[in-house]
């Protein structure tokens, strides 16, 4: 009687266990059912074989970040194509360097031969010449400088910014990195002067307020 | 167990779709703003404005057709009053006649702009102008 009942107990467990058994595989199908169909539904690439490893080996989660790895290559080649497109038809901002750069040689060149060069110190030059700090501290180069006789470089009577070199520089011309320069001459009461102006502003985006 | 994995599903569709939508309307408002080619028209609208300033005296008017100006700044719902702005501490000129940013070039000509203004074109001359003054900085 009780080897019998012994063995109904164990049979009992068995199936028991072997019935938990089915719902825990049923359940963790369901899961990945679920989250191949989500994975399907919005971006199509999902795999699963990958998601069942997910659930079976805990160290596999990580590797269900890459999936964001083909997404965010796709949005790139995208958005880059689409970026490419618009710069290509419509072309870059137009280069204002130039004549930016001549028109401040000019203003400097009139402000030289109506006042002369005697401003007491580079404030004095701004405020004579009616030019912004400012302004020309951000991107701009300007240079007065004195010419000897033999035609050498004399003394300079204000410097704005440095690497005047690069203004004579032919391989730079079309590095938007490096200013466009305007060169003017001035007779000033028997002395000649030089005058170098260079720019290197480009347009600016800016956020509208209010 | 079934609600965690739930809840880890949705927050990767919700990671995936807000990464989406910032992407879409990055290119939605790169579009936009290149729509009737307003970003170019900004940038020669504004270095145009710019070099008037630049060359201008204290004293001088400068009146400026902007007609296409104002027709794209119409098509993309940009108001009239916001097309043309002057920064007087930046020393700046600003045009925006698309939607998103305003476009700005710096002037190094120490003045101020008073009193802009855009004068609509008549029947007989429909041609949009932009006016200012150019003042002198009290100052310095």
């Amino acid at each position: 009687m009780g080897e019998r009942a012994s063995k109904e107990s164990k049979g009992n467990n068995y199936i028991k266990g072997v019935s938990n058994r089915l719902e825990a595989i049923k359940r963790d199908n369901y899961c990945i059912n679920q989250k191949v169909w989500f994975n399907w539904q919005v971006f199509g690439f999902s795999n699963y074989g990958k998601l069942k490893s997910i659930k079976m080996n805990k160290r596999g989660q990580a590797a269900e970040g890459l999936d964001l790895f083909p997404f965010m290559f796709f949005l790139l080649i995208i958005g880059g194509g689409i970026f490419a497109g618009t710069y290509l038809f419509f072309g870059s901002e137009s280069d204002f360097r130039e004549i930016e750069a001549n028109q401040l040689a000019n203003r400097v060149e009139e402000c030289i031969i109506d006042k002369g060069v005697n401003w007491p110190n580079d404030d004095g030059f701004y405020k004579q010449c009616g030019l912004n700090k400012i302004v020309l501290n951000e991107g701009h180069t300007l240079v007065v400088r004195k010419i000897n006789w033999d035609n050498t470089k004399g003394e300079n009577k204000f410097v704005l910014g440095g690497n005047f070199e690069a203004c004579d520089f032919i391989g730079v011309k079309k590095n938007k990195y490096y200013p466009k320069c305007a060169k003017r001459e001035v007779d000033v009461e028997g002395e000649k002067y030089e005058i170098v102006a260079g720019s290197n502003q480009w347009l600016k985006k800016r956020r509208v307020s209010g | 167990m079934n609600n965690k994995a739930n809840a880890d599903v949705a927050m990767n569709t919700i990671v995936y779709l807000v990464l989406l939508m910032l992407f879409l309307f990055g290119i939605w408002a790169f579009i936009n703003n290149q729509k009737e080619g307003a970003g170019i028209w900004e940038d020669y609208y504004t270095k145009e404005i710019v070099k008037l300033i630049n060359s201008a005296k204290v004293g001088e008017e400068v009146v400026l057709d902007v007609h296409r100006a104002t027709e794209i700044a119409k098509g993309n719902g940009v108001e009239f009053g916001n097309i043309f702005s002057f920064s007087h501490e930046n020393k700046e000129a600003c045009v925006k006649i698309g939607l998103g940013m305003k476009s700005c070039f710096q002037y190094f000509n120490n003045v101020i702009i008073v009193e802009p203004r855009i004068e609509y074109g008549l029947e007989d001359k429909p041609i949009n102008k932009l006016l200012f003054k150019i003042g002198e900085v009290k100052n310095g």
